[in-house]
């Protein structure tokens, strides 16, 4: 029940991340770049505490799954050692997306970063916030890849 | 749209308490200043796998060594 809720939540902050990154791309031209800046900087936040809750059920399976993997040493040690390489191949495929994600949303905070500094009147305006749409657009696929790698892993849903 | 978002992760974050009122600091800055952007990299950049899957049994990254 717990892991459902788990994935329910981190729905729903996707969901979110992309209402307000998206409401803050539509409304530049009304509102400016600082409203803009300030959405990606929500939906940033927004975004990372989803990766986190995503990263905190993952640990609570490997938490069991190596538990396992001791308790299974003593009994059967080539299947224990067999399942404990599968694990570790696993986290390895894990922190890489993280860390894809992790660059990713780096790279939105520097340009929302930037963006903010610039006056909407100046040339260099459009070009700061084509940046910035497409490090949020990016950032949004590499968190959904984790959230899915995850799963496919074994964080039941 | 604060107070709708608000409204849905009570809902749904009663296991997770300690989310909402992240939530509610983030909502509540009109105007992020370079220094919260600082702020929000140096946390990103802090909350390495390890940190957050202290369960890992992969061995430590380790950063290139700079020649001297």
């Amino acid at each position: 029940m717990k892991r459902d809720r788990t994935v329910h939540v981190i729905t729903v902050f996707v969901l979110i991340a992309g209402l307000i990154g998206g409401t803050s791309i539509i409304g530049t031209s009304v509102v400016g770049c600082a409203s803009v800046s300030r959405n990606a900087y929500i939906s940033s936040g927004i975004t990372h505490t989803t990766a986190r809750v995503a990263l905190t059920g993952w640990d609570e399976y490997l938490s069991q799954q190596y538990t396992t993997v001791t308790n299974l040493t003593e009994a059967n040690p080539e299947k224990a050692e067999k399942l404990r390489a599968e694990l570790l191949e696993k986290e390895v495929k894990v922190r890489d997306a993280y860390e894809k994600y992790q660059a990713a949303q780096l790279a939105v905070l520097t340009a929302a970063q930037a963006f903010s500094q610039i006056a909407p009147s100046d040339p260099n305006s459009p070009r700061a916030e084509d940046q910035l749409t497409a490090s949020i657009a990016a950032a949004g696929i590499t968190l959904s890849a984790l959230v899915d790698l995850i799963q496919k892993f074994g964080v039941k849903l | 749209m604060e107070a709708i978002i608000i409204g849905i992760l009570e809902v749904i974050f009663r296991e997770a308490p300690t989310a909402i009122p992240a939530i509610r600091d983030l909502l509540a800055k009109k105007n992020p200043t370079k220094d919260d952007f600082d702020k929000a990299i140096a946390q990103i950049k802090a909350d390495t796998y390890g940190k957050l899957v202290p369960h890992s049994q992969l061995p430590p990254t380790v950063p290139p060594v700079t020649p001297a």
